[in-house]
């Protein structure tokens, strides 16, 4: 065996985000397929620089959705091409068809999951809800919990994936904010070609784009076949997690660091574990220390890859465990523990002399803050069963606040009155098949009551708030709307606070339109059955911006085929702004953006803008 | 040891210093700590780490920034928030009163830096916050004087509280950040760190000093035992209860009655809602503009722009009276 010399390297200060983009500026895909979301957003927008300097060769492709982001990442790799993807939360789910799709045709790829809590309620902090779904769609998945690990995992991800007796997509997984947005001392591979060197070149056994080769990719395969296909599926897993560890040893003689599948951390006898994944286990690892100090036998256990899982590894490590706690950023709602805490105890099962008490805990739902004080709560609790079994449940919340009373804030506005919302300013006729408006003055209409209540949090300054109430101003009688993720949505209603006095629902980009189809449909049938009076009329209106008319079209031009009684209102920012300026497909061309930069080796926004107001009008809505 | 007027501060020698910022989103708060940290990591060779809670804050919200470091270059491995700082940096006066909670974990081994034009001596706290230094700089007159990021100013007032890190240092990586603006501005935000330095007033906090007795915040916490489930909201409208004063950068608009001939038009470009109207038939258009409601007022200038006879105008805050002031958009609602 050849002797491997640490590499060159460089000391920089960086953030997760930032290392994601440094390992794939080094690795220099040929395609990223890719649709913004927080956290991870910024990862495609650094790439696209890199691009836009020349620093890369990197396609950038920005999908209209993540569904299409996925779809156009798989078409690519089956071309045989190295490919990158990043995404968070919702976005990992609205592409979720498409993983198995991916990992089913064994095609290779990196998709960088930042991860986030899934809605709803919308919340765009880290936890682990979303990662969860990936669980089962045969991916690797490999855990960075520093930015440090960010780049070092994407770096293993591409070897590990396109291993021969492999051959699988990879995921690599950083905590959103808490990894994506921490700063810290990194080291970075000085020559690319060390990295190179690393990765090796790329060879697929099946390519589209070899047409004297001619391969059918994705057939028609009912049983008996499937189950045969699956158990590769489970085959490729057993190489991954051997490859993984051969790979790792060679990546360590590289760069002095070492990312053994399960990192334990603490007393090698230790009494008492804590399973914890991601940035929190390094947020243990203080606590630990704190509490080796003081005499206690702790440990701190952290799957490095987490699919396929270490189950040997984990079986190895607790030979001197009387209890293990395991803590997850995610539950499994009814099934009493999180996803993860089932499958450590399966494993500890699995062995027929294993008596360590084991508890599980959910913490940190939502981006909670978890230290090193909570840490060792959690590592204390472990310690407690240990010498009086059933001393603290067997699961529980960790940080769940019960409230102060059992009272709600008492309500501080009424409900808008028939009178306030129809003051009669706005007056309409119908007359010779024409419609004729009359309204009064802009200074009588100020006196109208608002929708909106003062006190949202835009920007000072902001465009839709004035646009929203001079659009309300010109509608009279009982409103519903419904709001797309957006600013006006985050501004507005900030838990536990709401500006809006009339009902208000959100749902997500992609089905907003549906959502009100369903209850303006509702409505009129509630009114034929006599469950609503028939006197009571309610116009209902969808506020949208560019994102909800690009992942949303579909949706919204069904919703426009099918003519309910209803307005959509799109505010067209030409650009994804309320995640910060990214290109949408109504940006027009040559615009710049933080996906579409102007450089060397880019033109700004390269197709054209979208004309939203011509495809409506292509449906025939009145 | 530093010597500012009559007080002489001394930091004893610390291994490990924790820094929080508290900020309104656009001050350069996230800069600030990056700069910090990379004076830290970089420059001295200290382990350590910084980040932001970031979230969907826009422009005028409350933001944090945490810097952490270790001069024994110990491990640093914790992403969590900082709880119990050692030095907290208060970007905003008014946040003491607005946000009160922005104190918590302020305990006998925290200096508190806090921009503002009172002395330490005149800033008053919430009850129970007893910090060990007080230090005060008029980050708003320097930002302004010298046409440069409040942070920057911000930074240079920091340096008598961070010995572990060195006016040198901070100067230097400041003058480093600046590379990327132009020549006059880079020039500007340096001058502002110096002004920052040479600023800042600092004193022991007395345990007798008067103490802000912050009313009871009416606002029930709510949690699982009465949340209404599902996330539901039953409060509409509630945001009237919040204040956005603090997103205002020293200026607000004023009307002047006698000129107004309630038209209206601010009404139509004001993004906040801060206008408050009534019907008067014995008005020209038949409604009355009452006043403004300053509690949500961003300072956007809109509707100084759009108003066509200039009733509205552009003022220092301290000119506009308290008279000017009451309008209540929440009491006219009753």
């Amino acid at each position: 065996m050849k002797t491997i010399k640490e590499v060159e390297q460089v000391t920089q200060l960086r953030t997760g985000n930032e290392m994601v983009a440094e390992a794939a500026r080094a690795i220099d895909f040929h395609f990223m397929g890719y649709y913004p979301i927080t956290p991870s957003t910024e990862i495609s927008e650094r790439i696209d620089a890199m691009k836009a300097k020349g620093e890369i060769r990197t396609v950038m492709l920005p999908a209209d959705g993540e569904h299409g982001a996925a779809g156009a990442c798989f078409g690519a790799s089956t071309g045989g091409a190295r490919v990158l993807n990043a995404t968070s939360a919702n976005g990992l789910l609205y592409s979720l068809e498409q993983l198995p799709v991916q990992a089913g045709s064994r095609m290779p790829m990196v998709l960088n999951l930042v991860t986030r809590s899934v809605s709803g309620p919308l919340d765009i902090r880290c936890d682990h809800s979303d990662l969860m779904f990936a669980l089962q769609t045969g991916w690797i998945i490999l855990m960075a919990s520093t930015p440090q690990a960010a780049y070092d995992m994407n770096l293993i991800a591409v070897r590990l994936g396109e291993h021969p007796k492999v051959r699988l997509p990879v995921m690599v997984v950083t905590d959103g904010f808490f990894t994506s947005h921490q700063r810290q001392e990194v080291r970075i591979f000085k020559n690319k070609s060390d990295v190179e060197s690393f990765i090796g070149v790329r060879n697929d056994c099946y390519t589209t784009l070899d047409p004297r080769k001619p391969v059918t990719i994705g057939p028609y395969m009912n049983d008996p076949d499937l189950i045969n296909n699956k158990y590769q599926l489970h085959q490729a897993h057993e190489a991954a997690l051997e490859a993984y560890q051969e790979i790792v040893i060679e990546f360590e003689a590289l760069s002095s660091r070492a990312y053994p599948a399960l990192e334990t951390y603490g007393a090698a006898d230790a009494d008492s574990a804590l399973f914890i994944l991601n940035s929190a286990a390094e947020t243990s690892k203080e606590a630990v220390d704190e509490l080796l100090a003081s005499g206690k036998k702790v440990a701190v256990f952290k799957p490095n890859i987490l699919r396929p899982f270490p189950s040997e590894e984990l079986k190895k490590k607790t030979h001197s465990l009387k209890s293990i706690v395991i803590a997850e950023r995610s539950d499994s709602p009814g099934s009493i523990g999180g996803p993860i805490s089932h499958e450590v105890k399966s494993v500890l099962f699995s062995d027929h002399h294993c008596d360590i008490a084991a508890i599980s805990r959910v913490f940190g739902l939502g981006g909670k803050d978890f230290n090193e004080e909570d840490a060792k709560s959690l590592l204390v609790d472990g310690l407690k069963i240990i010498q009086e079994p059933g001393a603290v449940p067997a699961f529980g919340f960790f940080g769940a606040d019960q409230g102060q009373s059992k009272a709600l804030p008492k309500t501080i506005l009424p409900a808008l009155t028939r009178e306030e919302v129809s003051p009669g300013l706005v007056k309409v006729n119908q007359k010779d098949g024409a419609l004729h408006v009359s309204i009064v003055d802009t200074a009588l209409l100020a006196t109208r009551s608002k929708r909106i209540a003062p006190g949202h949090g835009a920007c000072p300054g902001c465009g839709i708030f004035s646009g929203l109430d001079q659009f309300f101003k010109g509608i009279e009688g009982d409103v519903v709307v419904l709001y797309h993720t957006g600013c006006a949505m985050v501004v507005t209603t900030d838990y536990p606070f709401s500006a809006h006095r009339i009902t208000y629902l959100h749902n997500l980009f992609q089905n907003g339109a549906p959502t009100l189809s369903g209850l303006v449909e509702v409505f009129h049938e509630k009114k034929r059955r006599g469950e609503i009076s028939t006197s009571e009329e309610i116009t209902f209106v969808m506020i949208t911006g560019d994102g909800g008319m690009d992942i949303g079209m579909g949706p919204t031009i069904g919703t426009a085929l099918r003519n309910h009684p209803m307005i959509i209102l799109e505010y067209d920012n030409q650009g994804y702004m309320n995640t910060g300026g990214q290109l949408s497909y109504s940006t027009p061309f040559g615009n710049e953006t933080s996906t579409s930069h102007v450089g060397k080796q880019s033109v700004g926004k390269s197709f054209h803008h979208k004309d939203t107001a011509s495809i409506m009008a292509a449906t025939g809505i009145p | 040891m530093w010597f500012f007027g009559r007080e002489q501060i001394e930091i004893p020698s610390r291994d490990r210093v924790e820094i929080r910022l508290e900020a309104i989103g656009g001050q350069g708060a996230n800069s600030a700590g990056k700069i910090l940290a990379e004076v830290a990591i970089l420059e001295k060779k200290f382990t350590g780490n910084h980040f932001s809670s970031f979230g969907s804050e826009k422009r005028g919200t409350p933001v944090k920034s945490f810097v952490r470091f270790s001069t024994s270059r110990k491990p640093i491995r914790s992403a969590s928030f900082i709880r119990t700082p050692n030095l907290l940096v208060v970007f905003h006066e008014y946040m003491i009163e607005s946000h009160p909670e922005i104190f918590s974990g302020v305990g006998i081994e925290t200096d508190v830096l806090i921009n503002s034009a009172k002395s330490p001596n005149e800033l008053l706290f919430p009850k129970g916050v007893h910090p060990r230094w007080v230090g005060s700089i008029d980050g708003n007159k320097i930002a302004h004087g010298q046409n440069c990021g409040l942070n920057s100013v911000m930074l240079g007032a920091m340096i008598p509280f961070l010995p572990e890190l060195g006016k040198e240092s901070i100067e230097e990586v400041g003058g480093r950040y600046f590379v990327k603006l132009s020549e006059a501005e880079r020039q500007a935000n340096l001058s502002g760190l110096k002004k920052g330095y040479q600023g800042v007033r600092v004193k022991t906090a007395l345990p007798h000093q008067d103490r802000i007795n912050l009313e009871e915040q009416d606002q029930v916490r709510l949690g699982y035992e009465n949340a209404p489930f599902g996330g539901v909201i039953v409060n509409p409208g509630n945001t009237a209860l919040k204040s956005h004063e603090a997103s205002r950068k020293g200026f607000a608009p004023k009307l002047d009655k006698e000129v107004c001939f309630n038209c209206g038009m601010c009404d139509q470009v004001c993004p906040d809602f801060c206008f408050v109207w009534k019907i008067n038939p014995a008005s020209r258009f038949g409604a009355e503009l009452v006043g403004l409601d300053y509690q949500y007022c961003k300072g956007c200038q809109k509707c100084i722009q759009v108003c066509p006879v200039q009733a509205l105008t552009l003022t220092a805050e301290n000119e506009i009276t308290e008279l000017e002031r009451s309008t209540s958009w929440l009491e006219n609602q009753k």
